[in-house]
């Protein structure tokens, strides 16, 4: 699903290049559900950023499912994770003007989704996260489990291929990062590709792969 | 989605309620500006639409060429040349001429009616909209027929059967027989009148008085209106050609007024009259266009500024909203949905101020309907479902336009340095883009406030130095045509009137004659002012007598035999000192008569002119006022109820027309005081957009600058030294503003005043009211928020970060 070829990324910082990704390929095949690790500054995050085509990199190149993405331009690049790609972050990345169900829906209207069907969608999607009680609630009336549940429940609702989580659970107990955690597993089964950003050896345990990263290279 | 971008964005304005508020505020009441101005846009184009072809109809203007050089345009042309063309030309298929030489009075039994007419043909009915509601349109062929509308009908015959009776016109000799009346006007019109007759009978008429019309005068440009409506096929610019034909070949052989060189004349379309170009001798009333643009342009200035407003704030807030775009623009959304949600939400705040603004707007209608210019062009303002229309139109294109520039700039936000809090993120265009907006905003702020002290104080001086200014204790007494000597012995014999005086016409005011002057027989004759008066008016209004005589009274006289001239008159003829013209003669038209003395040249008119040549002439039959000077310890409602009791009988069909001299003063200046009212609203429009834009972008600066403050704080800054750290840029603003703001208005203040002839002279004491008021209201609004932000405590601020 995802190969990346020799990715080189860096900041220039004076006149030297500060290096964030040096040479980096990795291949993820459908299904997989990899967990990338290390310290901080590693590269984690702009890896994840990388693969999730939200950031750039200098050289290289990266095919998804098949597509050489270093050649599209930016908008076939936006349609293609528009279509197979959802994210989860940390910091949940609700919009504090928006109820659950209208935050749930948002990604369906970018999709030029019938209204009914969506109203559909998001009612099933509540349904599964057990939060239909909460659908009216904006998301600074839900605790931060909540909160990242219905974060996980938009980055659902277009039926994506891939997940990219950046520490889904770094702002949540332990119990609510169990809970998402088994969310996870349960959506890896179910045949969606995930990729995960986190610190904990436990969260990583949930996956079926670790990539550990020092100084922006794969060491493991 | 577009619930969503709807949901989102009054979520949003209600969050922060704040900046919200303020956007809306300032766009109300700069929206309810233009919603008056399109108001008064949409009566103009109201007029003259319910013809039955508006665009075949079209009406010869006059252009006067001057011997000075310059032309004047008039609305109305020659009786004799609009008929030979109109006789000529197969492109014509109706022609109808306007007269407008019926009114003054029509009495029926003991009641008298004062009226406005007009003389025309039976084709008035076929070209224009106007319908009869009885009687026959063909009558408008017979001589002494006279044709009513429908709310003069009312007036005159409150029964209703107008139909066949007979009035008495003025002077007439013959009764006029009612011919027809006619229905209600279906729309607005520039034509102007209470009742037609037909042109025979004012050409009958001619010669019975001064004012009579000659059908046959090629040079009487004045008496009227002329309408053609054109066939199908015709084409105006060769009708013109042909008709500044007709003229060259007339006019060539013609001894021409003694001001005028020459004529073209030229067609203009029915539905550019109202609202259209400014002319001289224009039918009726309608707003002119040129006023039209200038209340436009002031209104697009003044939503342009709180435009401005709402950008900047809306700038400064998306650093707050970044956030959101990115996760937008994460879950799919593109640079066109980000916008679109940005000028929905534009479009909102637009609506909201545009509701606002009607609010607004239901206060301000009476208050501009007392304006007296907007009663004297028939300006109606009104409410209606059509203007609701268009006033939703426009709040949609007010808030696509505020909306754009912010629209572009936030959609163009970077997905991840939004979501990842990073400090740097540079959405705002350059900060000395917002610093050039808010000073040019102060900048119009200041002119208007200094146009304003200009205009008021021009006024007052205009008042104080006008003639007949002070005169509180002189009545104007308009004799109705009746005998000077019996009202003036009447008036006589009440003790509060200390003295009496008698002219043609009221000096000081806007009404003026002409008279052709020749000092010998063979000279060319040249247009001085002439006013006819008595010779108790030297004494009455403290004229002085350099040399020779004042009139003899002698009211039997047969010829006019003597005239007075000032000083500019003896200039302008060359005629040397005054000790040696005394006793010479001067033709008046072809009259001869003799100069009896000079007097000092004084203002006889109001201040927009120079003081100009002038010719006193003694002619009782034309005195048509008298100027009653009162005792100075009198009451003057008694005095005034003395005078109107003593009018009442001498003449009881008809009240005293009177008045204070004082008071036609004033009435004199009342447009510029209209125009002075109307600045000072769109002033006050622009002073409080910009203080609340001022406001918005203090607290947002103070806010962005908390930490600074607390930082400034804890290592030992005072009160004094943080105050000029934090209001100097908002000072050095202030005083751009000042410095650019002085020359323009004085540049300004020189193009109007330049019409004046007298005007208040030039001082920089101009400027010290409107700088106060702005400088005291920006030191609050800045002062207040400096110190809130100063007196903050530091620690919270800190812990924040």
């Amino acid at each position: 699903m995802i190969d990346l070829q020799h990715i080189f990324k860096w900041v220039p910082v004076g006149g030297a290049r500060n290096f964030l990704l040096r040479d980096l390929s990795l291949q993820i095949g459908e299904g997989e559900f990899v967990s990338i690790m290390g310290p901080s500054g590693s590269g984690k995050t702009t890896l994840l950023n990388v693969i999730g085509m939200l950031d750039h990199f200098d050289e290289g190149e990266y095919k998804f499912l098949h597509e050489e993405v270093h050649k599209m331009k930016e908008k076939q690049r936006t349609q293609l994770y528009k279509q197979y790609i959802g994210f989860v972050f940390q910091a949940y990345h609700l919009i504090d003007e928006l109820t659950v169900y209208e935050n749930i829906e948002t990604p369906l209207l970018y999709q030029d989704v019938k209204g009914s069907e969506r109203k559909a969608l998001v009612a099933d999607m509540l349904d599964r996260f057990n939060i239909v009680g909460k659908k009216d609630l904006f998301p600074n009336q839900l605790s931060g489990g909540q909160q990242q549940l219905v974060g996980i429940a938009r980055a659902l609702i277009a039926k994506p291929k891939l997940i990219l989580a950046d520490e889904p659970t770094g702002n949540l107990n332990s119990k609510q990062g169990e809970e998402i955690m088994n969310i996870f597993s349960e959506l890896n089964q179910q045949g969606v590709t995930i990729i995960q950003v986190t610190h904990s050896e436990k969260n990583a345990g949930y996956g079926s792969r670790i990539i550990e990263l020092l100084d922006g290279r794969i060491v493991n | 989605m577009f619930r969503n971008y709807l949901l989102t964005g009054i979520r949003d304005l209600w969050k922060f309620r704040f900046f919200s508020g303020i956007n809306v505020f300032g766009l109300g009441i700069s929206i309810s500006a233009c919603l008056l101005v399109i108001m008064l846009i949409r009566d103009a184009y109201n007029y003259d639409r319910f013809h039955p072809e508006p665009n075949r109809i079209y009406r010869v203007l006059t252009y006067a060429q001057r011997k000075g050089g310059g032309t004047e345009a008039y609305a109305s042309s020659p009786y004799a040349l609009s008929s030979f063309m109109a006789a000529q030309s197969s492109s014509i298929k109706e022609w109808v001429p306007l007269i407008n030489r019926f009114n003054g009075e029509l009495v029926l039994g003991e009641s008298r009616f004062q009226f406005e007419g007009l003389g025309t043909h039976p084709s008035f009915f076929k070209t224009f909209g106007f319908s009869l509601e009885e009687g026959n349109a063909g009558d408008l062929n017979q001589p002494n027929v006279i044709f009513l509308t429908a709310g003069l009908a009312r007036k005159i015959f409150p029964d209703g059967n107008a139909l066949g009776q007979n009035l008495v016109w003025g002077g007439h000799q013959q009764a006029l027989r009612v011919a027809g009346v006619l229905k209600e006007f279906p729309g607005k019109t520039h034509l102007e009148f209470g009742a037609l007759t037909s042109v025979e009978t004012l050409s009958a008429s001619a010669g019975a008085d001064a004012f009579g019309f000659d059908k046959n005068n090629w040079l009487d440009y004045y008496a009227g209106w002329h309408f053609y409506r054109l066939t199908d096929q015709a084409d105006k610019s060769k009708i013109e050609a042909e008709l500044n034909e007709v003229a060259q070949n007339r006019y060539s052989g013609l001894h021409l007024e003694s001001r005028d060189a020459g004529y073209s004349f030229k067609l203009q379309p029915m539905d550019k009259i109202t609202p259209g170009p400014l002319l001289s001798n224009s039918i009726g009333r309608g707003m002119p266009s040129v006023l039209l643009w200038f209340l436009s342009i002031l209104g697009i200035l003044i939503v342009a500024s709180a435009g401005f407003n709402h950008a900047n704030i809306s700038l400064a807030r998306a650093v707050n909203r970044a956030r959101e775009i990115g996760i937008r623009k994460i879950n799919g959304a593109g640079r066109l949905n980000i916008f679109s949600q940005f000028i929905v939400e534009s479009i909102l705040v637009a609506l909201l101020s545009t509701a606002l603004g009607i609010l607004i707007l239901q206060w301000l209608i009476p208050l501009f309907s007392r304006l007296d210019f907007l009663n004297s062009m028939d300006i109606t303002l009104r409410m209606d479902w059509a203007l609701y229309g268009w006033y939703l139109v426009f709040a949609l294109v007010v808030g696509v336009l505020i909306g754009v520039l912010p629209a572009m700039m936030i959609s163009r936000v970077a997905i991840l340095p939004s979501i990842q809090k990073l400090s740097g993120l540079r959405i705002l265009p350059q900060v000395s883009l917002r610093k050039a907006i808010i000073t040019g905003q102060l900048a119009m702020t200041l002119v208007f406030f200094f146009l304003i002290t200009t205009s008021y104080l021009q006024i007052r001086f205009a008042l104080d130095t006008n003639f007949g200014a002070g005169q509180d204790y002189m009545v104007n007494l308009d004799l109705q045509g009746q005998e000077y000597l019996r009202v003036k012995t009447e008036m006589s014999k009440l003790p509060v009137v200390k003295s009496i005086a008698a002219s043609s016409m009221l000096m000081g005011t806007y009404r003026d004659s002409k008279v052709d002057v020749k000092t010998k027989d063979t000279a060319d004759a040249l247009g001085v002012r002439d006013y006819v008066v008595d010779e108790n008016f030297l004494p009455a209004f403290g004229l002085t007598l350099l040399n020779g005589k004042n009139f003899e009274p002698d009211p039997d006289q047969q010829h006019e035999k003597q005239v007075l001239v000032n000083e500019s008159f003896l200039r302008f003829f060359n005629m040397g000192d005054p000790s040696e013209v005394v006793g010479k003669g001067i033709f008046l038209d072809t009259s001869l008569v003799s100069i009896a003395g000079v007097i000092r040249d004084f203002r006889f008119k109001p201040a927009d002119y120079a003081i100009e040549p002038l010719v006193l002439r003694y002619i009782p039959e034309q005195f048509n006022i008298l100027h009653l000077t009162l005792d100075r310890s009198a009451d003057l409602q008694q005095a005034v109820a003395s005078i109107r009791m003593s009018w009442a009988a001498l003449d009881p069909g008809r009240p005293a027309q009177w008045s204070f001299y004082a008071d036609d003063v004033k009435a004199t200046y009342r447009s510029l005081r209209d125009i002075l009212w109307i600045i000072a609203f769109f002033a006050a429009l622009a002073a409080s957009i910009t203080l609340m834009g001022l406001l918005g972008m203090v607290t947002y600066i103070l806010s962005g600058r908390r930490k600074e403050i607390a930082i400034r704080k804890v290592v030992g800054a005072g009160l004094d030294k943080l105050f000029w750290v934090l209001s100097g840029s908002f000072i050095r603003w202030l005083v751009l503003a000042v410095l650019i703001s002085i020359p323009l208005a004085s540049l300004l203040n020189n193009l109007w005043l330049q019409n004046y002839a007298y005007r208040v002279t030039w001082s920089p004491l101009w400027f010290v009211p409107g700088l106060a008021l702005l400088t005291t209201a920006v030191l609050l609004i800045v002062g207040l928020q400096v110190l809130r932000a100063a007196l903050s405590n530091p620690v919270s601020s800190l812990r924040n970060e």
